[in-house]
């Protein structure tokens, strides 16, 4: 099997056929949010496009972002990217295990210098000069700058290869940091989430075999066909919202009725994702519609913001002994000053 | 999951769901509008039902003023697809659906045949070559 | 640390710091002052009763009434407009509940049981609308009438930025419009920063020291017999 001929060919020899990867396609420009007619382009460009080759390193990550990609019983709209690239090299999926599996990154690195597609999962660890993870003794750090030298783009997939996710949170032991901190000269697209909605993950790689180019971003590097709204924006609670219907406790009488979270922590205003209109588990549901606030999980530092529970509007302000301090200046102050007042008024009176 | 289903759940107002939101009606001007395209320049034409808001009262009595036609074919790839004729000749309803039974998507198309039907060319290529195999070495069993 | 964050976190620490330490600092400092000892006879015992200057000081005497009927009128529809917005709008309550939870030592809905009503986003924003109306209607009474721009300063005009910017930030932020959602946000948060910093040091102090100048006031009038 060429695993470097065309996607056309790699899925005939899959035995996946044309209907099929009309469907696939029809589905995926659904999500989107492409006209339909897209689809039998998007068939076209990608039957003709050359098979990638495409190498994931993961970091210091959960594995979360690699379940939400592969956690299927059968072919699906999101997993079916992988007929599509040559995965030449996953830590995690690999049965090779040890010197095997790195002699096979080293290959395709050197097979394909400049035209892979470097996928990678989980924060970096930068603390004690990257010993806090290591792949095989070789730090996440010098893998990462060897890697990308070679890569035609990088995909950060997760919030923690993104933004610097859960390591990253305050104290940050480990040193985490995002990918985009460590590459500074090859183009980086953030697919960020905890875990990122897998059709995300799969249209923005589609995106780039169809047109051989990055997916437009937003300013914070992630492509703004998934990530251009917020969950506010798109939520089916938001006629709550707008009327001033909000649950004031789980399981209360308002909660049991569908009504808008804003008051139970939800960060739905100042988050971007895709979750209200694709949802998860092929479009089961998404936190809200379970009765849970949004978590802000695809925005930097979301773990740092105050908490998951307190309102959008409550403050992260440090609490109220500074401010008992501050007062108990401002009554000192005030004194002193009134005594110096005092003062005066006595002189003003002697002399007198 | 039949679990979720086994929990007691009490929904004190229930939210109406009979509600049209009025974003019916301009589907069927527009797919009139896909017709008059196709009969003068051969162009065919889709509307992707998941791109507007759409409640299930609004689908409901878009299924019933498009109505049935006389051809319904199933398509087994990926997943049961279903494309039904509607009662206007050359406006097919498609709908696909993943392994798992879920709405992967949903269109309206104009056109005098769904191109997702159709065999292309090098389908029927590959497949005389198949055939031809079979008929001519009993032995060559090569797909 | 991004706009919103910073906006939420140290920036409102610190304004709130400095809005603590300077109302107490000009409040105690004006209580502790000395009062020459009024050695004239008393005609009423009972110069409490005069604290009720404070109510009628809320409207004009009768004399001056009809004369400034207008930016009277404009005064209460800003003032009370203003209070409604901040008081009656669950986003605005949810950040003062917290803001008073280490003085009650929780939250204070929880711990008795009653909850403060509020209204839906669309009323808050008429009246907001309503506000901002009157506060330029005022600010262009102040330049347009001579005696007035005469007597404004900087606290004046400085006073009304910092109080008409949160108004206009807030709706700007609840619309939508003109900047990405968290950027808003973040100017409105910013914006009522820097009216806790000015608080202290303008003539917005007049939201407490009104109650102690009336008071007073009221007291020294009922203890030598005149009319309130």
């Amino acid at each position: 099997m060429d695993l470097h001929g065309t996607v056309g060919e790699a899925l005939k020899q899959q035995g996946i056929s044309r209907r099929a990867f009309l469907k696939f396609c029809t589905a995926l420009a659904s999500m989107m949010a492409l006209p339909p007619q897209a689809a039998a382009a998007m068939a076209q460009a990608l039957a003709k496009a050359r098979r990638p080759s495409v190498i994931w390193l993961p970091f210091q990550e959960c594995t979360g972002c690699t379940e939400s990609l592969t956690r299927s019983n059968s072919p699906t709209v999101e997993n079916m990217i992988f007929n599509m690239i040559s995965l030449d090299y996953h830590e995690t999926l690999f049965a090779a295990a040890g010197d095997a599996a790195e002699a096979a990154r080293e290959k395709a690195m050197k097979d394909n210098f400049g035209k892979y597609l470097l996928l990678v999962d989980g924060s970096v660890a930068t603390g004690l000069d990257g010993a806090y993870s290591c792949i095989g003794g070789v730090s996440n750090v010098q893998m990462l700058e060897e890697a990308a030298k070679g890569a035609a783009a990088i995909v950060a997939i997760g919030t923690c290869a993104a933004f610097g996710g859960l390591p990253k949170a305050s104290p940050n032991p480990t040193g985490a940091a995002p990918v985009a901190a460590l590459v500074r000269d090859k183009p980086v697209i953030n697919v960020s989430g905890c875990p990122p909605i897998p059709v995300v993950i799969t249209g923005v790689l589609v995106h780039y075999l169809t047109f051989g180019s990055l997916p437009e971003l937003d300013e914070l590097g992630r492509p703004k066909a998934f990530y251009g709204e917020t969950i506010h924006d798109r939520c089916y609670r938001r006629p709550f919202y707008d009327q001033g219907k909000f649950a004031k406790t789980f399981d209360d009488h308002g909660a049991r009725n569908g009504w808008c979270l804003y008051e139970l922590g939800c960060k739905g205003p100042v988050t971007y994702n895709a979750c209200a209109t694709l949802k998860w588990n092929g479009g089961t549901s998404f936190p809200i519609e379970s009765g849970h606030g949004c978590l802000g999980c695809s925005e930097p530092d979301f773990w740092d913001k105050g908490g998951f529970y307190k309102a959008l509007p409550t403050g992260n302000w440090g609490g109220g002994k500074t401010l008992a301090a501050a007062a108990a200046a401002g009554v000192a102050i005030g004194a002193a000053a009134a005594a110096l007042a005092r003062k005066r008024q006595a002189d003003i009176a002697k002399e007198k | 999951m039949s679990g979720l289903r086994d929990i007691g759940v009490k929904v004190v107002e229930p939210p109406a769901s009979d509600a049209r939101s009025g974003n019916a009606e301009p589907l069927l001007h527009e797919i009139a509008t896909l017709l008059d395209a196709l009969l003068a320049g051969g162009r065919a034409g889709s509307i992707d039902l998941r791109s507007l808001p759409l409640t299930p009262a609004d689908r409901d009595y878009l299924r019933e003023r498009l109505g049935e036609g006389e051809v319904r074919a199933e398509l087994h790839a990926l997943g049961p697809s279903e494309v039904r004729e509607t009662a206007y000749r050359g406006v097919w309803w498609v709908t696909h659906r993943n392994a798992a039974g879920e709405l992967c998507a949903e269109l309206i198309e104009v056109t005098p045949w769904p191109a997702i039907l159709q065999a292309e060319r090098e389908e029927i290529e590959d497949a005389v070559q198949r055939l031809r195999a079979q008929l001519g070495d009993g032995a060559a069993w090569k797909a | 640390m991004d706009l919103l964050s910073f906006a939420r976190g140290p920036a409102l620490q610190y304004a709130l710091i400095v809005f603590v330490f300077g109302v107490l600092w000009r409040l105690i400092g004006v209580f502790l002052l000395a009062t020459k000892p009024d050695y004239s006879e008393p005609r009423n015992r009972a110069s409490w009763k005069g604290l009720r200057l404070i109510a009628l000081r809320f409207w004009p005497r009768r004399e001056f009434a009809a004369r400034n009927a207008a930016t009277h009128a404009l005064g209460y529809v800003f003032h009370v407009g203003f209070f409604v917005v901040l008081l009656f709008y669950l986003p605005h309550l949810l950040f003062l509940e917290d803001l008073f939870k280490p003085l009650f030592g929780g939250n204070l809905v929880q711990l008795t049981g009653m909850s403060w009503p509020y209204v839906s986003g669309g009323v808050i924003m008429m009246t907001g609308a309503v506000t901002v109306a009157a506060l330029v209607a005022l600010l262009v009474h102040r330049i347009a009438s001579p005696v007035k721009r005469l007597i404004s300063n900087f606290d004046d005009y400085f006073s009304w930025l910092v109080t008409t910017a949160p108004l206009v930030t807030g709706m700007l932020a609840f619309a939508h419009l003109g900047a990405p959602y968290q950027t808003l946000l973040s100017v409105h948060i910013l914006s009522v920063e820097l009216l806790l910093v000015w608080f202290p040091f303008g003539k917005l102090m007049h939201s407490f020291t009104i109650f102690v100048v009336r008071g007073v006031t009221g007291m020294s009038f009922e203890r030598k017999g005149a009319a309130l």
